[in-house]
């Protein structure tokens, strides 16, 4: 599976490193700012706040697919070989994603948790329109189907988006990082966040 | 007449669940034959709000154990939340009460390793001959249908699955 790291950011840049990267005139919610990339997690859910939105919770991370243009605001940058014993590839994209959007989304996948207490992940994905969201949910009492097969929820008071929701066995999500297991027709190999039990319910 | 996939096996489905009112309350016929068309009725139900996200049709027939999987659904949608007045972490917990009798059902289906017993066909008795469904009184599965009140509780889940416009727009079968 292609890398999906979460970066932390400053407003103020500092010089380049081998382990950060610096990028001026980063537009995000059109304010301009200057951000420095300065270190990489694993975990989108290492969220960002900046003072373009103070206390307003971000998601940045790195991926090598292209990102959906509608949800984010988006920027190639070419990153280290290798920051933090963590590879990352030659040129990868740094996305914004909205934090009304994000907000939503993990907001959601909180009620999903909270409902289910044998699901510990939520991998989102989403396709390159606003066609919606899909969240295929790792879950110790999924029954196994070898598929991914989701059922739709159409738009409602609380998600305003489609969504798309497939539960699969952990065997299963193994699969589904390897490519063992696709996911159904249109939608990418990545998702564009991962949402894990224990951190979205203890904030 | 052509439908969407979705609502093809939503109408077939109601079919199935009238066919099998009118059989239950047949006294000449065996609960095999009933309970074979509530097998297929959840079945069909099932992959008509499947077909809803997915329209792949070799996939959906081969889709196994759908019905638990749509009922496992059910507590995550706003909609089905409001329809049944019920919170979804007790929405939970009556889905959770459920699947005993829907695997139960679930698993007459012949094949896929099931060596009996099943509402179709005959099955090997481990001590010699063989069972038919017809003759075979389903004795784990029949009273909990009718005389209980989580058999009363899946039957109206399916019914609502069934004919609940909400439902059939929340999950995407008509717009």
């Amino acid at each position: 599976m292609a890398s999906i790291a979460a970066t932390e950011i400053q407003q103020e840049p500092k010089s380049q490193t081998t382990s950060s990267v610096s990028i001026n005139n980063f537009t995000a919610n059109l304010v301009t700012h200057r951000l420095t990339v300065n270190r990489f997690v694993r975990d989108p859910e290492d969220l960002l706040k900046t003072t373009s939105s103070p206390g307003q919770p971000r998601a940045l991370y790195i991926t090598n697919n292209v990102a959906p243009g509608w949800l984010m605001k988006s920027q190639t940058v070419t990153l280290c070989s290798e920051c933090h014993g963590q590879i990352a590839s030659a040129s990868q994209q740094l996305v914004f994603i909205d934090s009304k959007t994000f907000a939503a989304l993990r907001e959601l996948a909180k009620e999903h948790f909270k409902i289910e207490p044998t699901l510990h992940l939520i991998a989102v994905y989403s396709q390159s329109s606003i066609s919606g969201f899909l969240f295929v949910e790792v879950n110790d009492e999924a029954i196994p189907t070898g598929n991914v097969e989701p059922f739709y929820f159409a738009p409602g008071k609380n998600f305003e988006w489609p969504l798309y929701v497939a539960d699969v066995t952990s065997d299963e999500w193994t699969k589904i990082k390897s490519s063992v297991i696709k996911l159904p027709s249109g939608w990418p190999r990545d998702p564009i966040l991962i949402f894990h039990r224990a951190e979205v319910l203890k904030k | 007449m052509t439908l969407p996939l979705a609502q093809a096996y939503l109408e077939q489905a109601k079919t199935d669940y009238m066919t099998y009112e009118i059989i239950r309350h047949h006294p000449s016929q065996p609960s095999s034959q009933w309970l074979h068309l509530l097998q297929m009725t959840l079945e069909k139900a099932a992959k008509a709000y499947l077909a809803a996200a997915n329209s792949d049709f070799d996939q959906l027939r081969g889709s196994h154990l759908a019905f638990r999987r749509f009922v496992r659904m059910l507590p995550r949608n706003e909609t089905v939340q409001e329809a049944l007045h019920m919170s979804p972490e007790a929405l939970r917990e009556h889905v959770k009460n459920l699947e005993p009798l829907i695997a139960a059902i679930e698993q007459l289906v012949p094949g896929r390793g099931n060596e009996g017993p099943t509402a179709e066909y005959p099955w090997r008795n481990p001590l010699g001959g063989f069972h038919t469904p017809c003759l075979y009184d389903f004795g784990d599965i029949v009273p909990v249908i009718h005389e209980t009140t989580r058999g009363r509780n899946l039957l109206r889940i399916l019914q609502r699955s069934l004919n609940e416009e909400s439902w059939h727009v929340a999950f995407g079968i008509r717009q």
